[in-house]
């Protein structure tokens, strides 16, 4: 043991003061809501945080992100290896146009990080749940979707089945979806653009991450 | 050498510039948190299993520190214990030279900036930039944070535009906040792609699962986190909650109070280094464990709660002292009623009791704390000891309640008193110069109350009689 923790657990230890019952689990009020109440409330605070949302039939989400590509002419596009799509997802982007390419986050940051930081315009990742009261994303990052993916990128495109919708946090912390104390290395909550509000109280978005967050909400 | 704290607070006062800045934020503040807030009973109920989360924490603060140590070590990240600043210091400095750093980059933390680390690095070569907008704007202009939310906010627009022309020679559209941020973005992401070793603070440390958790909007948290090899989080060992089940009442809590935002943009849970197989995030993690005088504060049973601090900054938001002479005035790293709550207890209150003084017992901060911090009982209890241990007999202060104790205990004293002073009604005391300055001083009345009431009566009686 370190002479620092010995001594600070010295101080600890005294037990000078006598502990009192702390009701820490005590049930909070919530709301209950169905799935499309769920979804509606979801799609709300994701737009209130300047996010954009597109509830879509299953069929469709690789029209959706050729008629993005179209229609703004983001050329580099990045995925990952978690969506099952998105085989058919490059191909369709890369027939819209020969501008548009395709990369894959298959190698290790410190290779990609030139391509990284100042080519990809967008990329495109999954989304394990989300969280209605709030407008949040979770993410958790693995090796097939890299941490960066929803970070580098000027655009994040974020896909989500509806049936992950929860409505609280609180809910998700109860009934984690990773295993007991095994956490995964990182875990990500994302409710809207970067943003910051450090000058004059005065908000703008795209601070340090990303400046625009379009949800696919897929049914 | 620092000026006197009463010496700083005449320069704020009479700096209008600053003092509208200061009034704009904290209105902006205050009402975006109100509204958050909105529901009433809900306040009460997340209000009340916060601070019980927290005194719980404070507690068992030996048992959940051995734990979270330990799951920290079990998922592969370094664990370091610092006894004070100095120690802290030396051992992130250990930790960069290992690794040749010449290049930090530095997410918020104010437990960073109670150590002092960017002064300390300095000396030794290593470039420490912050990344967090409003302390970037900050050490642009070798400052201090003045809030420890937004450390910018004693700065408008017109003169942060003013100061990135002058130090960083961009011109930008005046008023354009947008653009402003364009500038910061693209000189630190720069940043990010070379340097060396990220630091960040810690938000919460889930000791069960040994978990840091981040709170952020600008994405600058999670890339000091993610994008250099190297990460070490500094954290004060209060920190420290059970478990992720307790996460989400003090996340309500905090941003709620903070910005009055329901949720910030990342919550970012950091449980281990890169994993075989990963291909991102830091190869290294390291985690400072700091006391700095936390230990003691939790073995004292009038201060202990002292701990439970979440630092959102609501306190010093609704500080009517704090609203009108800003943080800077302080000359403390935590202003505002925190900042004089944990300042003497870190620092002793022989050198950081003065600040006890900036305080009028309004109680607001203690309404509006998110976890029940009793701030003006903690003041009370601190201006206390600090007078307890000083001859306070010949202070000028206890003198004139002597007195005026003896003077009120005595009817014929008092009687004599009054007389006295409807005698010398007119006479300059010279006492409260300053407060004078800007109003008049009040004459005691030709006649005291009783003895007006005495004559009316005698002058009725008369009537009566006549």
């Amino acid at each position: 043991m370190s002479e620092a923790k010995k001594a600070i657990f010295a101080r600890l230890n005294q037990r000078r003061v006598s502990a009192t019952k702390q009701d820490c689990k005590a049930p909070l009020a919530t709301k209950h809501l169905n799935k499309t109440e769920a979804k509606n409330l979801l799609i709300e605070k994701l737009q209130e945080n300047r996010a954009e949302v597109y509830s879509i039939p299953s069929s469709s989400w690789t029209e959706t992100l050729t008629a993005i590509a179209t229609e703004r002419g983001y050329k580099t596009w990045l995925f990952g290896k978690n969506l099952s799509g998105a085989k058919t997802a490059s191909k369709a982007l890369e027939s819209v146009s020969n501008e548009i390419s395709v990369i894959q986050y298959d190698s290790d940051y410190e290779t990609l990080r030139e391509v990284l930081f100042h080519q990809v315009d967008v990329s495109v990742t999954s989304v394990k749940a989300a969280i209605a009261e709030t407008g949040t994303l979770l993410l958790i990052p693995d090796k097939n979707e890299p941490r960066m993916m929803s970070l580098i990128p000027p655009v994040h495109i974020a896909i989500l089945k509806q049936s992950d919708i929860v409505t609280s946090f609180q809910q998700i912390a109860n009934n984690p979806p990773w295993q007991g104390k095994n956490m995964p290395t990182n875990i990500l909550f994302i409710s809207s653009p970067s943003k910051t509000a450090d000058i004059q109280q005065t908000i703008a978005y795209g601070a340090h991450g990303p400046k625009k967050l379009i949800v696919l909400i897929i049914n | 050498m620092k000026t006197k704290f009463s010496k700083r607070i005449e320069l704020a006062l009479a700096d209008s510039q600053l003092r509208m800045n200061f009034r704009g934020a904290m209105d902006f503040l205050r009402n975006k948190r109100q509204l958050a807030f909105n529901d009433v009973e809900e306040w009460q109920a997340l209000r009340k299993k916060g601070a019980a989360i927290r005194q719980d924490a404070i507690q068992r603060l030996p048992e959940l520190l051995t734990q979270l140590e330990h799951q920290c070590q079990q998922n592969g990240i370094h664990v370091h214990w610092a006894e004070n600043g100095d120690e802290a210091n030396k051992i992130i400095l250990d930790i960069a030279q290992q690794h040749k750093a010449k290049q930090v980059i530095k997410g918020k933390s104010m437990a960073t900036e109670e150590i002092e680390l960017n002064d300390y690095l300095a000396k030794h070569d290593i470039e420490c930039i912050e990344s967090d907008m409003g302390e970037y704007i900050v050490q642009l202009d070798n400052e201090k944070p003045s809030h420890i939310i937004m450390p910018a906010i004693h700065k408008n627009t017109a003169q942060i535009t003013d100061l990135f022309e002058k130090k960083l020679g961009t011109s930008t559209p005046s008023g354009d906040v947008d653009a402003l941020i364009g500038v910061g973005r693209r000189i630190l992401r720069e940043k990010f792609e070379h340097a060396d070793i990220g630091i960040s603070g810690v938000n919460f440390a889930i000791a069960d699962t040994g978990t840091l958790c981040l709170v952020e909007n600008e994405g600058n948290g999670r890339l000091s986190t993610t994008a250099p090899p190297v990460h070490i989080a500094l954290m004060g060992i209060e920190k420290v909650i059970p478990d992720i089940q307790a996460l989400p009442t003090l996340q309500r809590l905090l941003t709620r109070s903070a910005t009055g935002q329901h949720i910030t943009s990342y919550l970012n849970l950091i449980s281990s280094p890169r994993k075989q197989g990963e291909l991102d995030g830091p190869r290294e993690v390291h985690l400072v464990l700091l006391d700095n005088g936390r230990a003691n504060i939790s073995q004292d049973e009038k201060l202990q709660s002292t701990l439970a601090c979440i630092r959102c900054g609501a306190c010093m938001n609704h500080c009517p002292v704090y609203t009108r002479i800003g943080g800077h005035a302080y000359g403390s790293t935590y202003p505002g009623p925190i900042g004089q709550v944990v300042m003497p207890q870190i620092k002793g209150l022989k050198q950081e009791g003065e600040l006890l003084d900036a305080c009028s017992l309004n109680g607001a901060c203690g309404e509006a704390c998110p976890v029940e911090i009793d701030l003006p009982e903690l003041i009370r209890t601190l201006r206390h000891r600090k007078q307890e241990n000083s001859p306070a007999f010949w202070s000028k202060e206890a003198f004139i309640w002597f007195v005026w104790t003896k003077i009120h205990q005595h009817p014929w004293l008092y009687r004599q008193t009054t007389l006295l002073m409807a005698v010398f009604r007119t006479l300059d005391l010279n006492y409260p110069r300053g407060w004078a300055r800007t109003r008049t001083i009040p004459k005691a009345a030709k006649m005291s109350l009783h003895r007006q009431v005495r004559e009316r009566s005698k002058t009725k009686k008369k009537k009566e009689n006549e």
